[in-house]
């Protein structure tokens, strides 16, 4: 997560309750600072309702959504900008220029000749420069950011659709320069999740792009200046990466720790953009780029791993000795948040299988109409039915039977029986995640 | 120039960054200044929307209306203002969809979860006098084991949530969920022992 600006340091209560860090003194100053700031007591107010939720995983996502949504439309304002910036430096450059050559020509001839030439060259060489600009930057990129914007466009839209259809939530605006803002995303996802490590890089390529953009300063902003040419293919391609790795830059430097590498999928092996992969027990977490991979470097003593998503099944994978990790979580394809599975697994030593979160056999939405002919509500004729939740915690035998149902929650034991035989009598399950699960059964 | 801006950007105030965007229009002006406070629009969309996904299309929503607004009002101050039209945002969702409540009816309702929740029973401190806490230990050990435990572990050992998610192995949300219903089920208790001064959280 980012680090909060000392002008929002307010929100660092709420933070530590979050992220779980707050003891009851913390909680006791969060609701006592909630009494004269109706903002932050609605807030807590709303994540009360749902204390189950991994909150800071959440927010997270959300964040990553919301980046990409303010990159996206620079295109047309920022350009226009940027070039009257080049255009207002050119006719610095221009006076200048004149200057020399009116005032004394003989003197400064040599000068006026070097000033000159990166101007008058502009229009045939800068297409070469912006080529080689390119080539310079790609290649420290090239490995984080594949660049296939329609597949990308279209993954993206299919993310989107997973959550239910909200009419105000805008698709995807695509900017007029559709190629570019789709790039821009490219890079904001790459960039978020390979942050990290990435820092160096993009530092690196910082101090190049600088060093260049000084010695080839002049051809490029005539090359920049020239409506044409900023349009044209090449040169939105330098800004915008440019521009991505400056958002890189504030996160906060890795701690020591190992790092993990590995790709999310569903369950056809199609990458999960976006979705999120937080180390338990810290703030430290990413968000899985356009082909589903993520990267994360730990602090010392991150055990666990936790993969979510909207509307798949969150998995919860302890750390073998492995340091790639992939992942294939199961559709739970439900639009309200009734249905929680946790898996708890362990990473395997031999990779590039991906561990698949646990299942039943044919899936949530048989199991979901199993449950929903099956249930008995123990409380049937009572007006109105209580609502209660039972979580069941069990086993997955490697037959795909369950055993050690262990029913948690608050719910009376006609409830909890209720659940377990369920879940006894249901369909078989299927996992490679490790052999435990839960799942959460809500009686309305 | 605008090298120089970027970098800055995150130590801007609230109204510098409003002011920004004002001039240029740059929504990444916007999206800094509004990712400041993420989390609270989200924890407000959370109390109306009740529900994730919902409360995170909020999020976004409520992100679109800044696109204008604060180009065309005049904000004095945006913490507060925010909390305005994002609780707006919410409570016009949720009367589009549901058009058997009417907006009194709903005002209503939330007064009255705020006025439930305007107080959150913090035991040991909430408790000063011995036969409260004699009280308060009687209804603690007739909590269900899990939120007994956590409760102990939490108001007495001084642990944090996270702290008691390593210890059980359970899930920090469970955790805070335990502890919640305890707390719910202490009041509860406690209010029925009638040693309650007033009612008074």
């Amino acid at each position: 997560m980012k680090t909060v600006p000392e002008n929002n340091s307010l929100l660092t209560p709420l933070l530590r309750w979050l992220t779980g860090d707050a003891t009851r003194h913390d909680e006791r100053a969060l609701d006592a600072s909630a009494q004269s700031d109706p903002f932050l007591a609605d807030a807590i107010e709303g994540y009360r309702t749902a204390p189950e939720a991994d909150h800071v995983a959440d927010v997270t996502r959300l964040k990553a959504r919301l980046r990409k949504r303010a990159e996206q439309e620079r295109g047309a304002g920022f350009y226009l900008m940027r070039i009257a910036a080049v255009g207002a430096v050119l006719v610095v450059a221009w006076v200048v220029v004149q200057q020399f050559v009116f005032s004394d020509k003989t003197a400064v001839a040599d000068a006026a000749q070097m000033e000159q030439m990166p101007t008058e060259a502009a229009p045939a060489t800068s297409s070469d420069s912006a080529q080689f600009a390119i080539a310079e930057q790609e290649m420290p990129e090239t490995a984080a950011a594949p660049t296939a914007p329609i597949a990308q466009q279209k993954t993206l839209n299919k993310g989107t659709d997973a959550a239910p259809p909200q009419a105000n939530v805008p698709s995807p605006t695509v900017a007029p320069a559709n190629d570019e803002a789709n790039k821009q995303a490219d890079y904001a996802v790459a960039d978020q999740a390979a942050a990290p490590q990435n820092e160096a890089v993009a530092a690196e390529k910082e101090a190049r792009q600088s060093r260049q953009a000084a010695a080839a300063s002049a051809k490029e902003e005539a090359a920049k200046a020239d409506p044409k040419n900023a349009k044209g293919k090449d040169k939105p391609d330098f800004l915008s990466k440019k521009k991505s790795s400056a958002p890189a830059k504030p996160a906060p430097a890795a701690p020591s720790g190992r790092t993990i590498t590995g790709r999310v999928t569903d369950d056809s092996g199609n990458p999960l953009i976006g979705a999120s992969v937080q180390a338990t027990g810290s703030d430290i977490g990413a968000i899985t780029n356009v082909d589903g991979s993520y990267s994360l470097t730990l602090s010392t003593g991150t055990e666990t791993l936790v993969f979510s998503y909207t509307g798949y099944v969150q998995l919860q994978i302890g750390l073998g000795k492995s340091d790639r990790l992939n992942v294939q979580l199961a559709n739970n394809d439900m639009e309200l948040s009734e249905v929680v599975v946790t898996a708890y697994g362990q990473s395997d030593d031999e990779e590039e299988e991906p561990v698949v979160s646990p299942r039943p056999v044919d899936g949530f939405k048989q199991f979901r109409q199993y449950v929903a002919d099956n249930l008995r509500h123990p409380e049937a004729n009572k007006q109105p039915r209580p609502r209660q939740v039972v979580r069941v915690r069990f086993t997955i035998e490697d037959d795909g039977s369950l055993s050690n149902l262990l029913p948690k929650g608050n719910a009376p034991q006609a409830y909890k029986d209720e659940a377990v035989r369920l879940l006894r009598e249901g369909p078989r399950w299927k996992s490679t995640a490790g052999t435990t699960a839960s799942y959460r059964f809500v009686f309305e | 120039m605008l090298k120089f801006l970027r970098k800055n950007i995150t130590e801007k105030t609230d109204e510098e960054l409003l002011q920004l965007y004002q001039q240029g229009g740059d929504l990444e002006v916007l999206g800094t200044l509004y990712e400041r406070y993420v989390e609270l629009v989200y924890g407000v969309c959370l109390k109306f929307f009740k529900e994730k996904t919902k409360a995170e299309d909020g999020v976004m929503a409520v992100f679109e209306t800044l696109v204008e607004k604060v180009r065309t009002q005049e904000i004095r101050q945006f913490r507060p203002w925010l909390h305005v039209v994002a609780k707006n945002h919410c409570l016009m969702q949720l009367r589009k969809k549901n058009h058997t409540i009417s907006f009194d009816e709903m005002t209503a309702a939330t007064q009255a979860e705020v006025v439930q929740s305007a107080g959150v029973l913090h035991p040991v401190d909430d408790f000063e006098e011995d036969g409260q806490q004699l009280a308060l230990k009687k209804c603690i050990e007739t909590l269900p084991a899990q939120q007994k435990h956590c409760v102990q572990q939490f108001y007495y050992e001084d642990k944090s949530y996270k702290e008691i998610a390593d210890t059980t192995g359970d899930a920090l949300g469970l955790v805070r969920s335990n502890i919640q219903n305890g707390r719910r089920n202490l009041r509860i208790c406690m209010e029925k022992s009638g040693t309650m001064v007033n009612g008074d959280w």
